[in-house]
Order: structure tokens, then sequence, then C-alpha cells
């Protein structure tokens, strides 16, 4: 009987707690959701604040993101104006250096300053291009000399005819025009009579040309005419006629002449050249002078396949006998009938066509043979000559070429001589 | 009468040359105003053109001096350098074109 007041209170006892912890839980629960409250409260706040700081970065982003468009369209816009930009420039040329050593009487071993020759091509789409080449190099003397190799008009008038107009250089033969500048010149000189003084070589014209070429079947014709102020007599009779155009044509007699040249064979081209004008005598000390007639003939021919390059030219000229004074302080008498005759003939290979060393590939040796003969007034052989010059080249570039030769000067009138040339000379 | 002569001879000179060139630019047959349209660099070049400039560039820019690397020079280089090289080569205006879209499309 003892044990009902016992489970009595601890019925009793259970119950009380129910009722506590049943009156507690509303209390609880309310406080524990005040918290979860707070926190989920604290963490939205933290996300918003996130957010906004995203959205700042993106209106950032936005604004850089706009600039970035804004250039990238400008950009654009500029090459896009670049690409259809109708005139159109460069600026080539080539410059040279060397130094020479020879045993000439009265001739010492010399540097000589670097020369340059600026070509301003200036082109307006494919219908007119000008082109004018400055040279620029220190004489002896320490002076500068400037001077305009040539400067012309092109109007590009079909595919096989361009309308020149200008100083240009003369179509005659090949050497002038195509293969004088020195990073395509093989040695460092020209060869006997190819030059401006004392040779019989037209250097160029001031006038009017037709030029341009044209296909027939596979092989390629192409031709120039031209109608200039034409050449002059040197001020002294030993410098012979001067062929490097004048801006005026001193006897109202113009010169005509042109080219026709013919590739039967990609590597294989020839031409055949002349030129026909009259010659006004000078006048000297005083006195009446005439005009005669003074024509040039060229053939030229090269060879170009592979490593080889072998070619030449012959030039002819000839003036009918004319009264002139010899030099500037001489009364005129008259002078016979004279003639001019120069060529060369030169072979050149590169050995890249026979090693494939890199070093030794760049190096090509060149021989070339050119004689310089005259007849008729006195003064006019003066410079006969026949040359042999032998020489080697290092191409470290297509267009940078170092050239050491040897040349063997055999003149006609005066001792021979002995000559080393080294030239550097770049082209661009 | 032998001097008149002379002197009309004379003067005829000029006038042939100029009535060669009124004949010359008659009788070509591409007007200016054609080629400037078929020339135009506009117009990106097919591969059959690149192609043909790649074989006209081997048979033609070695005649005289060594090959250039097309990667010497821009495009618009290229336009006015080539523009030299068809005058003073002298070249076709279809082979400098040829050349032209080669040397771009190598550059």
């Amino acid at each position: 009987m003892t044990e009902k007041p016992a489970r009595a209170a601890v019925a009793l006892g259970i119950a009380a707690l129910s009722m506590a912890v049943v009156a507690g839980l509303p209390a609880r629960a309310a406080a524990q959701s005040d918290e979860a409250l707070r926190h989920r409260i604290e963490a939205m706040e933290q996300r918003l604040d996130q957010m906004n700081d995203m959205a700042k970065q993106l209106e950032t982003l936005k604004q850089e993101l706009a600039k970035t468009r804004q250039q990238e369209t400008a950009a654009a816009r500029q090459a896009s104006t670049d690409d259809s930009r109708s005139i159109n420039w460069h600026l080539a040329g080539f410059g040279t250096a060397d130094y020479t050593a020879t045993n000439a009487s009265g001739e010492n071993d010399s540097f000589g300053a670097g020369g340059i020759s600026p070509i301003f091509l200036v082109g307006y789409k494919d219908l007119v291009f000008w082109e004018s080449e400055l040279e620029l190099s220190t004489l002896t003397d320490g002076s500068t000399k400037l001077e305009l190799e040539f400067s012309n008009i092109n109007l590009l008038a079909t595919d096989w005819l361009t309308l020149t107009a200008g100083k240009f250089l003369s179509p005659i033969g090949d050497f002038q025009q195509h293969l004088h500048p020195t990073w395509i010149n093989k040695l460092p000189d020209r060869p006997a009579g190819f030059v401006e003084d004392g040779g019989n070589e037209p250097l160029s014209e001031v006038g009017a040309m037709l030029r341009g070429a044209f296909p027939v079947g596979s092989t390629t014709f192409d031709y120039a005419v031209f109608a200039g102020n034409g050449p002059r007599l040197n001020d002294t009779a030993d410098a012979g006629v001067k062929m490097e155009g004048f801006g005026g044509d001193d006897n109202n007699n113009k010169a005509f002449g042109g080219r026709i040249g013919w590739r039967p064979l990609p590597y294989l081209s020839v031409g055949v050249s002349g030129m026909r004008s009259k010659i006004k005598g000078n006048v000297g000390s005083g006195g009446t002078v005439g005009q005669s007639v003074y024509d040039v003939e060229d053939i030229d021919a090269a060879f170009t396949k592979g490593n080889w390059d072998i070619r030449g030219e012959y030039i002819r000229s000839h003036l009918d006998n004319l009264l002139t004074a010899i030099d500037l302080v001489s009364a005129p008498v008259q002078i016979p009938d004279s003639s001019w005759h120069s060529w060369y003939a030169q072979v050149a290979y590169r050995l890249a066509g026979i090693t494939d060393n890199k070093v030794l590939g760049n190096f090509e040796p060149v021989v070339r043979y050119s004689q310089f003969d005259a007849s008729g007034l006195a003064d006019f052989t003066g410079n006969e000559e026949k040359r042999l010059s032998v020489g080697l080249d290092y191409w470290f570039a297509p267009s940078l070429v170092a050239k050491i030769a040897y040349e063997n000067k055999d003149f006609a009138n005066k001792a021979n001589e002995d000559v080393l040339r080294v030239q550097m000379a770049f082209g661009f | 009468m032998k001097q008149i002569m002379k002197q009309m001879k004379q003067t005829r000179a000029p006038l042939v040359f100029a009535l060669a060139v009124a004949i010359a630019a008659t009788i070509s047959p591409i007007p200016v105003a054609a080629q400037s349209a078929t020339a135009s660099n506009d117009t990106a070049p097919s591969p059959i053109q690149i192609a043909q400039g790649a074989k006209a560039w081997s048979e033609n820019c070695g005649r005289c001096h060594n090959y250039r690397d097309p990667k010497e020079f821009s495009d618009k280089n290229w336009d006015v350098i080539v523009n030299h090289m068809r005058t003073i080569a002298p070249l076709p205006g279809g082979v400098a074109r040829q050349i032209k879209a080669f040397l771009k499309a190598s550059n």
C-alpha cells in the first residue's frame, strides 16, 4: 500500500513538470524566432550591401566597356580611313659608304663620305605616281653636293601605257636605268665609259616619255619613247658630251629616242635603244658656232637564272664634225667626226647554289670586263680604258651588301692604275 | 625655201610626239577610269590572283636586284613601291597588280 502514495507523487511531479514545460514553450519559441529573424535581417543587409557594391562595380565596368567600345570604334574608323586613303607615299632610296686604295699618281687612299640618295614615291590610287630622287654626297673639299637625279610624274593610263613627264632616268640601255644604285650594282664602281663625264652613257633626260610593257604569248615586250631637251657638249672637250638632263634647251632641237625590250623567257631579256639629237658648239672666247647631229645606239642583254647573273651592254655614240670651242677660253674651231664606244660584260654567281652553309651561301663573286674607246678629236680619247674588275660581295640581307673589289685600269694615254675598293651599300 | 622646210621639220617633231601621245591614249584598250575601277584596292584578291602574283614575283623581281622579303613593307608601302617598279621595270599593269596581291598576302 505504500507504493500508491509514491506513484501519486511521481505522477504529480510529472504533471507539474509538464505544465511548467507547456507553460514555458511559447516564450522560448518567441525568443528563438526573434534571434533567427535578426540573423536573417543582418544577413539580408549584408547581401544588400554586397549587391550595392556589385551594382557599383557593374556600373564601373559598364562605363569602362563603353569607353573601350568608343576607342575600338575610333580605331576601326581610323583603320578604315587608312585603308581607303587615296594618296600614299613611301621613302625609298639607298646609302653608300666606301674606301678606295689606289696607286694612281697624285691620288691618296681615301674613305668616301657616306652618300645617300633618298627617293620620294607618292601615288594617287593606281592612277598617278610621282617619283623624285635626290643625291647627297660630300666632296673632297668638304662641301656637300646635292643633285636631283630624277623627278617626274607618271600617269598610269592603261595596263600597258604610262605617260611620264619631268626629269627621268634615260631609258637608253639597261645599266643606268636599272642597275646603277649601289645596292643593286654588284661592283663598287660603274663600268668604264658608263659615267657622267668622259663617257658616253646617257644618264637622264628632261622631257616627256611614253613607256610600258605588254605580253605577247608567253613573252613580254617593253618599250619607251621620249622627247627631251637633249645633251650638250661639256665645257672642256676631254669630258665629251654631257647627257644628264638639262632644265632647258640651248638649241631648240629636241632629242628623240627610245628603247624596245623583249623577254622571251622570264630569265632572259634583250633590248635595243637609241637617241638622235643635235648638239650646239661651245662659244668659248666668242665667235660663230655650229650644230651637229649626235646619235647614240645601245644594245643590252641579261641572263638571270637561279644564282647566275650574267649581263652586258654596248653603247656607241657619234658626233658629226662641229664648229665649237674646245674649252671656255678658246675660239671655235672645226672638230672632226668623233665616235665613242663603251661596253661591259659581267658574270656573278651566288654561292647559295652550291652550298647549304648560310654564311658561305651569302657570298657572291663577280667578274666584269669593260672598255671605253673614242676616236676623232684627240681630246676625246683621253679616257680610253680597258678595265678588269674582280670582286666579292657578302649579302647580309637582300638589300644590304658589303663589297670588296680589285680593278686593273689599263689606260691608252696615261699610266695604268690598280685600285682596291671596299663598299657598304644599303637599299631601303 | 630649204631653210623654211628645215624650220618646219624642227617644229613638226614635237607635234608628232604629241600626236603619238594622243593616239596612244585614244587606242588604249582600258580607259583610265575603267582601270581605276579594276585596280581598286578595296577588293580582296582571289587565291588564284595571289598564286599568279607569286609566279610573277619570282619571274620579274629578281631580274635586276635580289628578291625583297614581302614582310619588309606594309600593304600601303607595297602599293607605292610596286607602282614605281611598274613604271621603271617596266611591268604590265595586270602583272603589277598580281605582284601586289602576292606581297600583301605574304607580309
